[in-house]
Parts: structure tokens; C-alpha cells; sequence
């Protein structure tokens, strides 16, 4: 089952002569579960790309669907309440709230929402991911792979219907850069948990269930 | 070059000159602070400055002494005395007039030209022929005449009616409930009115504007001397003897209150210089990283404070220069400007250095280590408290908690103007108008009737001949008493006579006292200060003698005798003691003569002569019925020719505009005061925002609404403004309490009461102004793409 489409996306910047076509009609279906990596060189609109699915950027046309709802109609401050019930964001920067405690960050987007925190999901993400000794912490206390797993444990919680991934890996070291994708990997099969993640380091898609190549706005392969 | 050498001072002013370019707004809030402060500073100081100098153009026009009961030959013999510069006749005629309701008494002032002007000419020539007067143009305007020279009007002076020529216009006082008509030397020196009066002749003395107090006193009164002038005729300007004692109450007034702004504005300029070096940590880490020394970084921070005073200060001087002009124009002069320019701008630099010395000091000792991992400003670890569902409040409460310093130095400069704030509010509604006007003669009445009697034309033995015709008496008593709604009359009483003592004669009056009169008898004096001695030995009581001793020359001794003559309709002379005398007084409002005599002695004296020298007439509910109160009694006096009526009601005219003045200048400096407050609260406000654009943006993308972001904001400002107006309202409302009854001591118009409008506004103003920007500035992000916001690194 599809858990997100696209149907000829478009993103146009400016106008002729001018006009900067950043995507250019891409038509895409991301099956639930999966974990997608999105690659491409820079300015290739990966980023784009990501921002428009997760609702951050409005498309100039075309359709995205995220788990039956389409985005395109939908106003601010719905698409903010579906961003904290749907999606899930890693940010290549962790973009962590760096006066709120470690438990404080993860849980954030469940209590935004005015829901209570599922106590045995926590627990379970938790352990998963490494921080039940770290809860108490604040942020600038953490190293960069420390913090990455606090964001996916924040993206996590809220139950998403999918995970995008920005650069995740970016900031980090090789090794805390397998870890962290490792992370992402067993989540995504522990928890039936569907990723989409912005890449350019190739070696890192070789790792997901599928990768889609982006060139100038346009897919241009996509191989399981 | 050594490695200890840093030879790169325009390097430092460059980075510096580009740090204040980039951050813009807490720029601009650090140099309004600064222009605020030298503006109120340089305003200030110009408008007293100028005061004394307009004051003391006035002095250059006026009279250095008036030497009264003078003959017209002694004027002539005065104005060719080398020692004089300008001799110029003078009368009054004390009583005054009314056509058509409107009041005017008439003078003849000879100083036309020359230095000394008693009025300023605005149109026509001063009167010659007997018919011709000078006015003021709001008199003709009153009675419905036009402003013309040659216009003629028909005035009455005293039961007939007189036709006049206005030869001129002089320029008159707006608040005037009486207005001057002045008069020719033919007409002063013919009418039946002022003929008999006796001239004053005012006088200039040559070379006396650089002499000490003392010295001129000594020359004035040698004068007189050489002139046969009685001593207690000569009356010396105040004003000018005031002007030459060395230093005055003018210059501690501008040190008091600049101090208190530029405590202000340090407090403000350090608070802005502390949040945006500690947000700055990053940045400065990397110049220390690439070889930036502590004592560069130093510099570099003072230098931003450097180039914000050469910006602020000039325009605050010349913002300065124009505000005080406008309020004194005829004080202002380029030569104070500059002095005060030169002068505040020193200071003004000084003030800047110290408040950026301690953030310069903290921004030297950033470790680059540290600064190039932290992304975010370094927060304190605190102990985590137990998990808060995390609602806007919340997250609120801990940004605040989180920025504790930062909060803290908001909420003292805004309780240090908001306590200064409510000191001055109190003082204004503690004023008690009418009250103040009832300071003197109306302190118990509203209503005061007095003989037509004047100490610039004495009589012999004063009011004497007034009290044997007996007209404040019992029938006049009875008749007002009959007025509906008169509450009391209280009857003054004063005798008079003449006093020879020490080769000097002079003029006093005395007030009698009784037995129960025991304030007197319990001030600190010297001699046998009790009733019965005074009743015994026929003995009198001098009060604030220093006043006395002045005036007359001379030392009162307990215990001699004074050669005492006065009127009962016949002369008599007789000898008094001097029973004691005190430096103190019994009368707070200085209504009644310093000198004091047993009323059985009075009685003894002037055995059944009415000795009354005035009616206080207090009223039932004054607001409702004085106006019907005062025309009964207006009606009742036209019988009256040596009698006049003083009312409340025309002191309250007479001082409303000096009380609003007053208040005027009061809420001015006190609203200023917190202007500095405001910036600092704006700058905190914007940069807490403005900071952290990426942090509003993360949580936008996560999923906070837009409305859940300003619930956050609004409790972000009120968690800001809480303390403040907490702190404020207590210590201020103390503050403001402990002042009014402080100021109670001396002025009893003073009665403490709470400000509450201009408090309801300041509690207004410091919730609503942070929620005001708050949610201008998340507007204004907002137009940003939520995506363009998150690129952007929080600075």
C-alpha cells in the first residue's frame, strides 16, 4: 500500500527568462514501510523535493498525497497540525530545542498536539535508540550522534505515518554516520516505520530498500 | 615585530564598524539610548542655564533698589549722582477699579528708556499729556474695544467716570486678573487720587553686577543715607542680590537629575551590550581562533561602543539645542550651547565606555573551544524539575527561566524608571490644588477682608486711622454674617506703632496674644518669654528676629527698653520692654507681625479702640455656594472705600498656571525616565525573536500552529512584565509615599494619594508593549517562507 504519491510535481522559482525550474513534474509512490533514500547531486532539488512532501514548501502544481490526504488544499495551520500528526522530520542540524531536556524534545510533538505520551512506546524508543541514561540531558550536552538519535526519537514519537530525512548523516563522522543509519533501519522494520532520506553520499543508499535518483528537478532512476 | 605588538587599529574599528552594521536593531535601540540620554541631559542643562540667563537679562532691566517716600527733588538730586545710573520716579495707586467687570489700578512709571523697564512697549509712545494711559491690549480686548492707539475709553477712578486716550500698548501677562493702566507724570502729579502719594524712586547703582551681596547692600544703604532715606524705605531687589552669591540651587539640580539619566542609560546601554555579546559567542570565538587577543576583542567591543556615541551624541545635543530654544528662546545663547555641548559630550563618551567595560571584559574571556561548538548560546545547567505537559505557558516559563540574567537586567532598568515613575506621579496627584492655594492667608477662609493699606505707602502708625473708623466692626460683622451660607468669621487683630530703638525709628505692628497663645510661649527664646511678665512688666515678644534685625539694621536685647508712640486718636509715647526675643516664629504662614504684645496690654494701650485688621470668611460648601457668597459680599462692600476683598478663587487663577507648569515638567522628565526603560524592554523583546527565528521555525515544523506560537510569546511577555510591575508597584508605592511625606513637612498642600491612571497605564504599557512587538515581529517573520527561516542560522 502506498503510503505517499505525487502526481507531476512542480516546483518553479522566478519567471522567464529567468525561471528556475528546482522540480520540474515528478510522479512518485512510497510504499508503507519502506525506506526510501532520495539521492542526487547538489542543487539536483532533493531538498526541495523533501520540504514539498512534508508539507514545509507548497508546490507550484501538481498533487502530493500523504496517507490519503492530499496537501495541497490545506492552509497553515492545518498543514501544522498534520505535520505533528503525520510526518516525522530529521534535520541534517538535529534542530533541537536547546532549553528543553532530552524526554522534553522527544515528546514535544505529542504534547503540542494536547495528547499524552504513550509511557511503554517511549520506553520501547528509548532503549532502541540509546537514551534512557540521557533523558535528563539538554542538548548542548550531547555529541552530534547523541543528538541525531534525540531527532529521530522526536520524529518517532508521534506515531508519523512517514519519517523524512534530511541529510541526517551530514554533520556526522563515518562511523557515527553507520550508526545513525543503522538506527534508521531498525526502526523503520521495527516499528513498520516508513523513510524517505535526502542523501548525496552513495555508499549510505546502499543501505535503504530503494533508491530514487534526482537530476536537474527530475527523476532519472529508481531501482529497488 | 614582536609577537607582543598589535599594531592593527583600523582593522579593529573596521570589524567593529561591520558588527554594529549587521545587528542593526540592537544598533539603533543602544544608540536611541544614548541620543535619549544626551537630549534630556543637554535640555536640561540648556533650559536652566537659560532660565538664569533670561533672568538675568530681565535684572539688567530692572531696579537694583527702590527707596520709597521720596520727594521728587530727591529723585532729581539721585539721578545726578555718580554712583547712580539711572534714577526713575514711581507710584502705585494700591486701590483698585472696575468697568464693565474688569479690574485695573494705575501706576506712573518714569523709567521710559534708559536701562530700567518696568513694562515693554510694544506699540505707541509712554503718556504725557494728563489724559493719555499705556495699556495692555487683552484690558481693551476684555472690554470689548478695539486694539487701537487713539482708541478713547471712559474709565472709572473711584465713583466718577474719566475719559482716557490709549497712546500705547505694552505686553501683557495672559494670567493677569488686574490689570496695570499707567499714567502720566501729569496725571500722578495732579489727580486727587495720587497726588498726595509719596514717590519711590527706582534705582540702578553703577558697577555693582560683579560685586559681592554684601557690598552691594553696603552701597544701597549708604545711599540712603546720603539722602536722608529712612532705612526701613529702602528696598533692596531680591532677585539681584540672589543673583550675586556665588553658586546656586541651579546647578545641583542639573547634576541630580542627569545623574539619575545617565544611571538610566548605562543601565540600558550594559544591558544591550550584554545580551548581544553573549549572543555573539560563536562569532567570537572565531576571531579569537584566527589570532584575536583578549585585549583586541576589548577593544573591538568598546570601539562599538565608541561609534554608537559618535552617533547619538550630536544628534541628542542638537535635538537638545532645539527642544531647549523652544522652551527659553530668550535665554538661549550659542555661547551656553556650547559649553554644554562640549561638556556633555565628554561625559556622555565616559558613560558609554564604563556601561560596555564589564561586556567587554566578558567577551574577551570566551573560549574559541567552546564558542565553535555551540550553536546555540550556552545555557546554565539547572536541576530538572518534574515532567510539565509542555503547553505554550510552559515552554514560556522556561525560556524565561533559562534567561534569567538576561530578564534580570530588563526588569531593573524597568523598575528603576517605573519606581522614579511613580515617585513623580505621586508627587502630582498628592497635589492637593486647592490646598496649595490656601497656603497663607486662606488656610481656614475663603474670603479675605482687609483695610486699603499698603507697606509701600506707610501711613504714620499704619492701619491705625483705618481701625478708628471702626468699619471692621461689629455692624459689617453682623451684615456678612447675615449672608446665607457664610459658616464663621474669624477676626485678625493687629496694633501699630512706631518703635525707636538703637538711633533707629521704625514702623511695626504687633499681634496680640493671650494667654492660651501657648506656641509662643514655648518657643526656644531668650528673656522671660511667659504671659504673665509680658502682662507685668508691659513687656513685648520678638519673633524670627533675624527678619527684623535685618531690615532695620540693628540687634534686639531681652531686657532694654524700646520707646514705643501710637495712635488712639490722640499721640502717646511710652516705654516697652523687650521681653524676649526668639529666632523662631509661631506662624507657619507668615500672616502675622513677628512681634508680639499681651492683649491686656493692648487693651491697656488702646483701651476700646477697635484693634480688628482683617475678616476671614470660611463658607458652607465653598464649591456650591462661594460665587453667591462672593457677589453678596462684593455687594456689601461698595460702602467700603478703605476696605478690599481678596478671594480664593482669584489665588487659584493666580497659581493654577505655575501648578500646571510645574506638573507639566514633573510627568515630562518621569516619562522620559522610562523611555530608557522601554528601549531596553523593545531591544530584549526584538532580539529574543529575532534570535531565535530558526528555534520558532523548528517547532512551526514539527508542528506548533501559529496560534500555540503566539500563546507562547504572549506568556513570554507577561512573564516579563510580571516582576516588573510587582516590583514597581511595591517599592514605588513606598517610594512615592515615604517622598510625599517627606515634602509634607514644608508643603501642606501635599496630601498622599495613589496615582491610579498613570499606574493603570504603566501596567497597560509594560504588558502590552512586549506583546505588541512580539507578535509585530512574528508577523514580519512570517512573510519569511517557513523553509527560508530554517536555513538560517540563529545568530
Amino acid at each position: 500500500m502506498n503510503i505517499l504519491s505525487t502526481n507531476n510535481l512542480t516546483k518553479y522559482y522566478g519567471a522567464e527568462p529567468l525561471l528556475v525550474k528546482a522540480i520540474d513534474g515528478i510522479s512518485l509512490e512510497i510504499e508503507q514501510g519502506s525506506f526510501t533514500a532520495i539521492v542526487g547531486t547538489s542543487g539536483s532539488g532533493k531538498s526541495t523535493l523533501l520540504h514539498m512532501l512534508g508539507g514545509l514548501d507548497t508546490p507550484t502544481s501538481g498533487s502530493i498525497y500523504v496517507d490519503g490526504q492530499e496537501l495541497s488544499g490545506m492552509g497553515k495551520n492545518e498543514l501544522a497540525i498534520f505535520r505533528r500528526r503525520k510526518i516525522g522530520f530529521i534535520f541534517q542540524n538535529y534542530n533541537l530545542m536547546p532549553n528543553l531536556t532530552v524526554y522534553d524534545n522527544i515528546v514535544l510533538p505529542v504534547e503540542l498536539d494536547g495528547r499524552s505520551v504513550d509511557k511503554e512506546y517511549f520506553t520501547i524508543i528509548a532503549r532502541t535508540l540509546g537514551l534512557e541514561d540521557k533523558l535528563n540531558r539538554k542538548p548542548n550536552k550531547l555529541s552530534g550522534g547523541q543528538q541525531q538519535r534525540v531527532a529521530i526519537a522526536r520524529a518517532l514519537a508521534a506515531k508519523p505515518a512517514i519519517i523524512l530525512a534530511d541529510e541526517p548523516t551530514g554533520n556526522l563522522d563515518s562511523h557515527t554516520s553507520g550508526e545513525v543509519i543503522g538506527l534508521l533501519k531498525t526502526t523503520s522494520e521495527k516499528f513498520h516505520q516508513t523513510i524517505v532520506m535526502i542523501t548525496h553520499n552513495e555508499e549510505i543508499a546502499q543501505s535503504v530498500d530503494r533508491t530514487i535518483r534526482i537530476e536537474d528537478g527530475k527523476i532519472v532512476e529508481s531501482r529497488w | 615585530m614582536s609577537l607582543n605588538k598589535n599594531n592593527n587599529e583600523a582593522i579593529i574599528y573596521r570589524i567593529a564598524k561591520n558588527n554594529l552594521v549587521s545587528k542593526k536593531m540592537s544598533s539603533f535601540f543602544s544608540m536611541l539610548s544614548i541620543l535619549l540620554a544626551i537630549t534630556l541631559v543637554s535640555t536640561l542643562s540648556l533650559f536652566i542655564i537659560g532660565t538664569q540667563t533670561a533672568e538675568q537679562n530681565i535684572l539688567n532691566h530692572m531696579q537694583h533698589v527702590m527707596y520709597m517716600n521720596v520727594t521728587d527733588e530727591q529723585i532729581q538730586r539721585m539721578a545726578s549722582d555718580d554712583r547712580i545710573e539711572q534714577c526713575a520716579p514711581y507710584k502705585e495707586l494700591e486701590k483698585e477699579f472696575q468697568t464693565q467687570g474688569v479690574a485695573y489700578r494705575f501706576f506712573y512709571n518714569g523709567a521710559c528708556g534708559g536701562n530700567i523697564q518696568s513694562y515693554i512697549l510694544k506699540k505707541g509712545k509712554a503718556p504725557q499729556a494728563y489724559h493719555e494711559i499705556l495699556v495692555d491690549q487683552a484690558f481693551l480686548q476684555e472690554l470689548g474695544r478695539d486694539a487701537v492707539l487713539g482708541e478713547r475709553i471712559d474709565l472709572d477712578i473711584g465713583g466718577e467716570t474719566q475719559e482716557f486716550t490709549v497712546c500705547g500698548y505694552t505686553e501683557g501677562n495672559d494670567s493677569t486678573v488686574t490689570h496695570p493702566i499707567h499714567v502720566s507724570k501729569t496725571f500722578a502729579d495732579q489727580n486727587p487720587l495720587m497726588k498726595d502719594l509719596p514717590y519711590t524712586a527706582l534705582v540702578r547703582i553703577k558697577d555693582v553686577t560683579n560685586v559681592s551681596g554684601s557690598t552691594f547692600t553696603t552701597i544701597a544703604y549708604q545711599i540712603a543715607l546720603d539722602y536722608k532715606i529712612e532705612r526701613p524705605n529702602v528696598n533692596l531687589n531680591g532677585k539681584f542680590e540672589e543673583s550675586l552669591l556665588k553658586g546656586n540651587s541651579g546647578t545641583y539640580v542639573i547634576l541630580f537629575i542627569s545623574t539619575l539619566l545617565f544611571i538610566a542609560s548605562s543601565i540600558v546601554i550594559y544591558s544591550i551590550f550584554y545580551l548581544s555579546v553573549t549572543a555573539r559567542v560563536q562569532q567570537i570565538g572565531q576571531l579569537q581562533t584566527i589570532g584575536m587577543t583578549e585585549k583586541q576583542v576589548k577593544q573591538m567591543i568598546r570601539r562599538e561602543g565608541f561609534l554608537l556615541s559618535v552617533c547619538g551624541i550630536p544628534i541628542g545635543l542638537l535635538m537638545g539645542g532645539m527642544i531647549s530654544y523652544l522652551l527659553i528662546p530668550e535665554g538661549w545663547t550659542f555661547q551656553n550651547f556650547w559649553i554644554a555641548a562640549l561638556n556633555i559630550s565628554v561625559l556622555g563618551i565616559l558613560i558609554v565606555q564604563l556601561s560596555v567595560r564589564k561586556p567587554a571584559s566578558i567577551a574577551s574571556k570566551f573560549s574559541p573551544i567552546e564558542a565553535s561548538r555551540t550553536v546555540e548560546p550556552v545555557t546554565k545547567e539547572r536541576p530538572v524539575n518534574k515532567h510539565k505537559a509542555l503547553t505554550p505557558y510552559v515552554l514560556a516559563r522556561m525560556e524565561s527561566k533559562n534567561n534569567r540574567k538576561k530578564w534580570w537586567f530588563t526588569t531593573v532598568s524597568l523598575a528603576f524608571g517605573g519606581i522614579l515613575f511613580m515617585v513623580a506621579t505621586t508627587w502630582v496627584a498628592s497635589w492637593d490644588q486647592e490646598q496649595y492655594a490656601r497656603e497663607g492667608i486662606f488656610s481656614n477662609s475663603e474670603y479675605d477682608i482687609s483695610y486699603l493699606y499698603t507697606h509701600s505707602t506707610p501711613k504714620p502708625y499704619g492701619i491705625t486711622e483705618f481701625q478708628l473708623s471702626g468699619h471692621l466692626g461689629s455692624q459689617l460683622e453682623d451684615d456678612i454674617r447675615k449672608i446665607p451660607n457664610v459658616k464663621d468669621i474669624h477676626i485678625e487683630e493687629e496694633v501699630f506703632g512706631n518703635i525707636e530703638y538703637k538711633g533707629v525709628t521704625f514702623l511695626q505692628g504687633f499681634y496680640p496674644i493671650s494667654a492660651d497663645d501657648t506656641e509662643y510661649y514655648q518657643l526656644l527664646s531668650k528673656g522671660n518669654n511667659n504671659y504673665n511678665y509680658m502682662v507685668e512688666h508691659d513687656a513685648i515678644l520678638i519673633t524670627d528676629s533675624s527678619f527684623s534685625e535685618n531690615i532695620n539694621g540693628i540687634t534686639f536685647e531681652a531686657g532694654e527698653k524700646i520707646k514705643f508712640r501710637y495712635f488712639d486718636g490722640e499721640e502717646h509715647t511710652i516705654e516697652l520692654e523687650i521681653g524676649a526675643v526668639t529666632a523662631e516664629s509661631a506662624d507657619g504662614y507668615g500672616n502675622r507681625p513677628n512681634f508680639c504684645m499681651a492683649d491686656k496690654t493692648v487693651e491697656k494701650l488702646w483701651k476700646a479702640m477697635n484693634t480688628a485688621s482683617s475678616f476671614s470668611i470660611s463658607v458652607e460648601d465653598y464649591e456650591k455656594n462661594g460665587k453667591q457668597v462672593e457677589a453678596a459680599l462684593q455687594t456689601l462692600l461698595v460702602d467700603y472705600e478703605d476696605l478690599s476683598l481678596s478671594t480664593l478663587r482669584e489665588k487659584e487663577i493666580e497659581v493654577s498656571g505655575e501648578i500646571k507648569n510645574i506638573q507639566m515638567q514633573i510627568y515630562g522628565i518621569s516619562i522620559f525616565i522610562i523611555l530608557f526603560s522601554i528601549f531596553n524592554l523593545i531591544n530584549t523583546v526584538m532580539s529574543s525573536i529575532i534570535n531565535r527565528k530558526k528555534q520558532l521555525s523548528m517547532l512551526e515544523s514539527i508542528g506548533m500552529e501559529e496560534r500555540q506560537v503566539r500563546n507562547m510569546l504572549f506568556w513570554e511577555s507577561f512573564l516579563l512584565a510580571l516582576p516588573n510591575i510587582l516590583f514597581t508597584l511595591t517599592f514605588g508605592t513606598i517610594a512615592g509615599f515615604a517622598f510625599t511625606s517627606f515634602m509634607q513637612q514644608s508643603a501642606h498642600y501635599l496630601e498622599y494619594h495613589f496615582p491610579v491612571i498613570p499606574v493603570i497605564f504603566y501596567v497597560i504599557g509594560m504588558i502590552g508593549i512586549p506583546m505588541l512587538i512580539s507578535f509585530g515581529c512574528l508577523k514580519r517573520q512570517n512573510n519569511i517562507s517557513l523553509v527560508e527561516r530554517m536555513k538560517n542560522e540563529d545568530s
